[in-house]
């Protein structure tokens, strides 16, 4: 059997990874929140944030925070383009809701084979950036995996904050509360979709560009955080970003725990069944409205 | 020249038309009131001048400058603010958050602080609840949050959608003494109710909507002497 320190251990990873889903699933659920659109091409972002990361990492010799903000800002944009070019002629007509749902996925397989075409199918690993590791009664945890917790710790910190104090993170809260409300208020709705959208796409990025130098990038790596953030929004309640937080690093320390104890290959069972219990006890989630 | 007029305003949702031909004037300073039953159209008139609603034609002229073509938060940088029924405020956010929002306009977000003082200073009961969120408050509250929240965004004219819907008689004569308090702040009041005899009390000139057409318009002592106004809305 395994002893109390490999059980923190995994813990620990599990936190790591968490902050990882956390950044991935909080955009997805902002998207949700603020427009009512399902963005199924957010696992894209994903990929595009670890790509730009290696690309930057490898070529430039950037250290893996400078890669992963470059890959953020990047991608800021990309998500307003996106936004502006796919999203926007849609608004207003009888049902765009659903026809978001129809262009996020054709934009995410025409995404992951362009990447296939420019990038090649071949696994992409980086060499570990800060060597060595550290180690606290037992616990071992690499240099590289501490970096990635701590900027992901930090990113969503920013994210709150953003959310909670600033003038404009408070004017998308208040479209994804009360969408008439907030046009009387003299809000400009369509330019808090877009920025919600660049700044989901970023969060997403930075979830892949932090974890490009633990794990391989491949053109379809974003389809696994895809799914993990839909299993995490729906613990922890669609559009509810302190759920996002609160599920995500829940569904991390669980999913590692369930390496642990019972295998890697079973992980994604245990979570999806976590996922339909949730669904049947309280379907709204953690935090949900309603 | 008027604070807002409207001209040959007709407008509707898709193939049914609600509005036809609406014309009427609102002076600076004061308040002027619409009155009409449920389902005359009004709020469909406020949601026209707050351009939430397209013109189909006609037009709205606001200080002296065409509206009906600007998307609605264009509408409220000009100064023209709408209260919608239920006060249009954001559940989850507490009192504190509403108002500063109230302000969003960036010339508003620089002077927050002396528009709150103002708000706490007209409903005290505001500040001692701005803590808490914004979805548990009572009727009434909500409705003083609404007007507060209008109030952050310093405008010149404010669009008040049934005041009294929903609420105790006791709360509605607090709220319309609130409003005739807001309008000793050099804010023009555009007051839209169902609640005839208190409208036409607080009101100076008032105009009668019914099934989408303007049908009476005059001084509100004028309407209250006026046959059908007293046969149809005040049931004397």
């Amino acid at each position: 059997m395994f002893t109390a320190s490999i059980l923190i251990q995994q813990i620990v990873y599990g936190l790591v990874i968490g902050s990882s889903y956390v950044l991935m699933a909080a955009g997805f659920s902002l998207i949700w929140g603020i427009m009512g659109v399902l963005n199924l091409a957010h696992g894209e972002f994903y990929m595009l944030g670890a790509y730009i990361a290696y690309y930057v990492s490898s070529l430039l010799g950037f250290n893996p925070i400078m890669s992963a903000i470059v890959a953020m800002a990047a991608m800021f944009f990309f998500g307003i383009a996106f936004e502006r070019a796919l999203l926007s002629p849609l608004y207003g007509r009888k049902g765009w809701e659903m026809s978001t749902v129809l262009i996020t996925v054709g934009a995410s397989i025409l995404i992951q084979n362009l990447a296939l075409v420019i990038f090649g199918e071949k696994y992409k690993g980086l060499p570990m950036y800060f060597e060595g590791e550290l180690e606290i009664w037992k616990i071992v945890l690499s240099y590289d995996r501490l970096v990635v917790f701590l900027v992901g710790i930090f990113l969503i910190a920013l994210l709150w904050y953003l959310l909670k104090y600033t003038r404009v993170g408070m004017a998308m809260r208040a479209v994804s509360q009360n969408q008439e409300g907030a046009y009387l208020t003299g809000i400009n709705v369509h330019k808090i979709f877009y920025l919600a959208f660049g700044l989901s796409a970023a969060f997403a990025a930075a979830g892949g560009a932090l974890l490009a130098p633990i794990y391989f990038v491949y053109p379809t790596v974003g389809a696994g955080p895809l799914l993990m953030a839909f299993a995490i929004v729906i613990f922890g309640g669609f559009g509810s970003v302190k759920g996002a937080i609160v599920a995500g690093f829940l569904l991390g320390v669980f999913e590692s725990l369930v390496v642990l104890m019972v295998s890697s290959a079973w992980k994604d069972v245990f979570i999806f069944v976590l996922v339909i219990i949730v669904l049947t006890v309280r379907p709204r989630g953690l935090f949900g409205i309603q | 020249m008027y604070l807002l007029s409207a001209d040959g305003l007709s407008c509707g949702y898709g193939h049914s038309q609600v509005l036809w031909d609406i014309s009427f004037h609102v002076e600076e300073g004061g308040i002027v009131g619409i009155i009409g039953s449920n389902g005359a159209g009004k709020t469909t008139l406020l949601r026209t001048l707050s351009g939430l609603v397209p013109a189909q034609s006609g037009k709205i002229e606001f200080s002296g400058e065409r509206i009906e073509h600007l998307s609605p938060h264009k509408i409220v940088e000009r100064g023209l603010s709408q209260i919608p029924e239920g006060g249009g405020i954001f559940p989850y956010m507490t009192v504190l958050e509403n108002l500063k929002l109230g302000a969003f306009l960036p010339w508003n977000w620089k002077r927050i602080s002396q528009s709150l003082d103002l708000v706490f200073e007209l409903f005290s009961t505001l500040e001692d609840r701005k803590n808490q969120m914004a979805g548990t408050l009572s009727g009434g509250e909500r409705q003083m949050l609404g007007i507060g929240k209008g109030l952050m965004s310093s405008p010149k004219l404010l669009l008040i959608d049934e005041p009294s819907s929903g609420l105790a008689p006791k709360l509605v004569l607090r709220v319309f003494d609130n409003i005739k308090e807001i309008q000793k702040h050099n804010v023009t009041i555009l007051l839209v109710e169902q609640n005839v005899q208190y409208c036409l009390n607080m009101a100076s000139r008032a105009y009668v909507l019914e099934n989408g057409r303007i049908v009476l318009e005059g001084t509100s002592e004028e309407l209250i002497g006026h046959e059908h106004v007293r046969k149809a809305y005040l049931g004397i």
